[in-house]
């Protein structure tokens, strides 16, 4: 018989099945060990709650509030139609919605996906009650809550969901999918202090993928807290007087650069839903303060005075005619004042705004020594104030000109540029930061909005000392006070009883609409504690609704002890 | 007093290394009947080794006589099996009920087919006999295996003609009749899709390509070839396999225990457990080579092809070498009815060796 012929044959089989194993468990082991790993190991992120956000009394502006939201493990419902049946005839929600809202947010099996958002506590306690809902869990969900919705819209920002190319610039810094990123605002400038850093646990799952032990886990790490140097009763007051029309307003303290108040209107609501916004001609996302581009009008005659008085082109008694009107070559250049003001020196110049004097002030100056002060006003560069996107604004020189627009510089221009029109383009943060270098004696201070980060005060800004004497500062901040504590003041309507105010009207013309309506002003007039600009698009005359809307605001001020 | 045999105790500790793997694949490690496989498996191992002891004494002539009667009362309860038998969870019906005790016929029908077997060839001159003799064999498998195809239970079903071919290859079949087997296999296999049902052309294109549905048909392959691969050399410990004790490998108290050992005892396990069986195959072999009896050879070398026969199918399956057909381990799987044909093949190969040294 063969048998040792079938010895043979079964022999090689089994050194056969040991080559076999040599290979997959020798060769292949180190693959198939990681793959075993890869089987039952999962990590589950814990997002870490972001920083609270409050104003400078400790009153919250944003807070991140829990909803209790019913979602699915998608691995652990059996019968999906039946139990998005059963669902929504608990909930009352449409299932072909429910569906949807499922697909949509599929990713791991394991990961639970948000169904129904928000649902209310005692509907919470019983479906965690039922045991015929299997796969099913009620999730708290953190959201972004802003108190104060409109009031602080462009101040703090929003959140919104990490763009694909936003992630590869951040990655870096532990971005990953679906973060929720700072869009705007505080919210935007300070994401790194207020996001905190994501936790997560890492779970030993079984085959089915429930949890047979915790690997380990690390909490998360709750973002930083900010206070801000704003008072939110002073922006709501604010944000109420301005009724949605276009216009922005700032208080900021002139010797320290925090910003009391910061409304640009009109508003949205962080709240809610933003996209029917998206395309309004309003444009309600722009912060008018910050990045919105105007001319400054007799505003800028303030800036002009203090370089004309400074390089010596006039003095304090130097006196120029007005008529009503000047002329060059065959160009008129009107004052506002159909009859003219007469014979007019600086302080009455400032006091009725006289464009006739400053004409002249202007042309004795030239382009180019405004342009160079204006710089140091810090006209033409951002103001490193913490909210994102700033708009740097424009100061025209004749250089400029000649590069730009192959021209010379013209008279005609220097006209304009001397009573803030023309080229030159600002924004009312600039024009605030202008007045409280005057009103400081010249001290030209960074605002800023963020006082305290987590426990850490932050220093105040940094101080430049311009290059302004005494004398000019003296003969400026008279005028000033004039034009709201005397009859024939531009600015009258500014005064408040009781407060000591000083200020300078604005009113830039556009063309084909109403001119834009500015006021700048400060109070006390000796070290004063508040300054403020209030610009109204399309206002009007500076001399009315803006100067009102100011006294509104420094009478509020004083009921809030502010001044 | 005999002399023991050394395959014996080979068995012996095969059995001892089945109840520590058993124990590692049970999902309950209790004292209780219910989920504790280890336990379960030592009861059997009495019913078992008892009638293992019966086999050892009878004398194995008798054996001779009985065994086409054997064999024709195991074609009976195949049937019976069919007419009334109960189904499995999975819907195969292939137990019996008897009393409490379920058992499964088509494990015994290897043992007496071997037997029938033996005894149709032992009389014959097989280098000069002719077709009738072959076809004659042939439908003493055919009969069997068509009955349990129909359970439906493809593994045991088709391992009978290997068994079957083993025989004939040591009863000196011609040669030249082995090639004309394999050129009718060869056309026959392509009808034999017809027969197959759903799930095992599954299971035969998942063996072509694990990945078609890794989470359906496929999970088993990829599952047990991971819990071997990832034994590495060494293995993750006894009791510390992370496939099989957190549920990722199915089946692992029976068709893939192997994996299971391969997990916690790595190749070091694995290449011992292979070389003990291939100690039990040589040692079955050099009894059957020392018989003096046509029908002893004859039986012995068929018991020692179906345990070969499985070892190897079973094993290149938890590997993913081939199909995934549910054809148990020696000695490892857990399984009443198995074990106990186990023992019984094991009996009948010392039975024959103690006829010799005798």
């Amino acid at each position: 018989m063969r048998i040792r012929h079938l010895e043979k044959i079964l022999s090689s089989l089994f050194f056969l099945l040991l080559l076999g194993l040599l290979i997959l468990q020798v060769f292949q082991g180190k693959s198939y060990r990681l793959q075993s790993q890869g089987n039952i190991i999962r990590l589950i992120p814990m997002p870490a709650p972001r920083g609270e956000i409050s104003d400078r009394n400790g009153v919250l502006l944003a807070d991140t509030h829990l909803t209790l939201d019913l979602a699915l493990i998608p691995q652990e419902t059996k019968n999906l139609n039946a139990l998005v049946e059963k669902l929504s005839r608990i909930l009352g929600v449409d299932r072909e919605r429910m569906f949807q809202v499922y697909a949509k947010g599929l990713s791991a099996p394991f990961t639970p996906v948000p169904v129904v958002k928000d649902i209310s506590k005692e509907m919470a306690i019983s479906l965690e009650e039922r045991r015929d809902l299997p796969g099913t869990v009620v999730m708290n969900t953190p959201h972004r809550r802003y108190l104060y919705g409109i009031e602080t819209a462009h101040l703090l920002g929003r959140l919104g969901e990490i763009d694909p190319w936003e992630l590869e610039r951040l990655r870096p810094y532990g971005y990953k999918m679906k973060d929720l990123l700072g869009q705007g605002g505080i919210e935007e400038s300070f994401d790194n202090y207020l996001r905190g850093e994501d936790g997560g646990v890492q779970l030993k799952v079984n085959n089915k993928g429930f949890k047979v032990e915790t690997l380990g886990s690390r909490r998360p790490v709750k973002g930083k807290d900010l206070a801000l140097t704003l008072d939110i009763r002073l922006q709501g007051f604010i944000t109420s007087l301005l009724q949605g029309r276009p216009s922005a307003v700032c208080v900021m303290n002139p010797q320290t650069g925090e910003i009391l108040a910061l409304a640009s209107s009109p508003s949205f609501d962080p709240n809610g839903d933003i996209s029917p916004l998206l395309h309004s001609q309003e444009r309600p996302f722009l912060n008018r303060v910050t990045q919105g581009l105007y001319p400054p009008g007799s505003t800028f005659k303030v800036a002009i005075a203090a370089t004309a008085l400074e390089t010596r082109k006039i003095g304090e008694q130097t006196s120029f005619f007005c008529p009503g009107s000047l002329t060059l070559g065959k160009d008129q250049f009107d004052c506002w004042r159909e009859g003219g003001h007469g014979e007019q020196r600086l302080i009455g110049a400032l006091q009725h705004s006289c464009n006739v004097f400053f004409y002249h002030a202007g042309l004795l100056t030239g382009p180019d020594l405004i342009a160079e002060y204006a710089r140091f006003f810090g006209f033409g560069e951002k103001s490193s104030l913490e909210l994102p996107h700033e708009a740097k604004g424009f100061v025209p020189n004749s250089l400029w000109k000649r590069l730009a627009k192959r021209e010379r510089w013209y008279d005609g221009e220097t006209v304009n540029f001397a009573i803030g029109q023309g080229y030159l383009t600002v924004t009312p943060l600039q024009v605030l930061r202008m007045a409280s270098a005057i009103a400081t004696d010249g001290k030209l201070v960074d605002p800023y909005l963020v006082k305290r980060i987590g426990v850490l005060e932050t220093k105040a800004g940094k101080t430049r000392h311009l290059p302004l004497s005494k004398k000019t500062l003296a003969a400026i901040q008279e005028g000033m006070f004039l034009v709201v504590n005397s009859d024939e003041g531009t600015g009258r309507y500014a005064a408040v009883p009781g407060l000591e105010i000083a200020g300078k009207t604005g009113t830039a013309q556009v063309h084909g609409k109403a001119p834009h309506a500015w006021f700048v002003g400060y109070s006390p007039s000796r070290d004063p504690r508040a300054s403020l600009v209030v610009f109204m698009e399309h206002g009007g005359k500076g001399g009315l609704v803006a100067s009102q809307i100011a006294a509104s605001i420094f009478q509020k001020m004083k009921e809030l002890e502010l001044l | 007093m005999r002399k023991r045999d050394p395959l014996f105790w080979t068995v012996l500790l095969l059995c001892f290394l089945g109840l520590l793997s058993l124990y590692s694949a049970s999902p309950d490690r209790s004292f209780s009947l219910r989920g504790n496989f280890a336990l379960r498996q030592c009861l059997w191992m009495i019913v078992a080794f008892s009638l293992f002891w019966v086999t050892f004494s009878v004398d194995y002539k008798k054996f001779y006589d009985l065994a086409y009667l054997l064999y024709g009362m195991n074609v009976l309860l195949l049937v019976l099996v069919l007419l009334l038998g109960r189904a499995t969870r999975l819907g195969a019906q292939r137990w019996l009920g008897v009393g409490p005790f379920a058992f499964q016929p088509s494990e015994f029908i290897k043992i007496t087919l071997v037997l029938a077997a033996a005894r149709f060839l032992s009389g014959k001159d097989l280098h000069a006999c002719g077709w009738r003799t072959l076809l004659g064999a042939f439908l003493l498998a055919a009969f069997p295996a068509l009955l349990i195809l129909k359970e439906p239970h493809l593994g045991t079903s088709l391992i009978l003609f290997p068994i079957l071919l083993g025989m004939l290859y040591a009863a000196n079949l011609r040669r030249d009749f082995f090639l004309w087997i394999l050129f009718m296999a060869l056309i026959v296999s392509p009808l034999g899709w017809f027969i197959l049902k759903e799930y095992q052309k599954n299971r035969l294109l998942i063996f072509i390509n694990p990945n078609l549905d890794p989470l359906g048909a496929g999970y088993s392959v990829i599952q047990s070839r991971i819990s071997l691969g990832s034994g590495w050399l060494f293995g993750k410990g006894y009791l510390s396999g992370t496939q099989s004790q957190l549920n990722f490998l199915p089946e692992r108290h029976t068709d893939f225990i192997f994996s299971v050992i391969g997990e916690e005892w790595g190749f070091l396990g694995t290449s011992f457990l292979i070389f003990l069986y291939l100690f039990l195959v040589k040692r079955g072999l050099a009894i059957a080579a020392r018989a003096r009896e046509a029908f002893a050879q004859l039986v012995v070398a068929g018991l020692t092809t179906l345990l070969a026969g499985h070892i190897f199918v079973n094993i290149a399956m938890t590997m993913g070498f081939l199909p995934v057909v549910g054809l148990p381990l020696p000695f490892l799987s857990y399984g009443g009815s198995w074990l106990t044909s186990c023992l019984i093949s094991v009996a009948l190969i010392l039975n024959v060796g103690t006829e010799h040294s005798r």
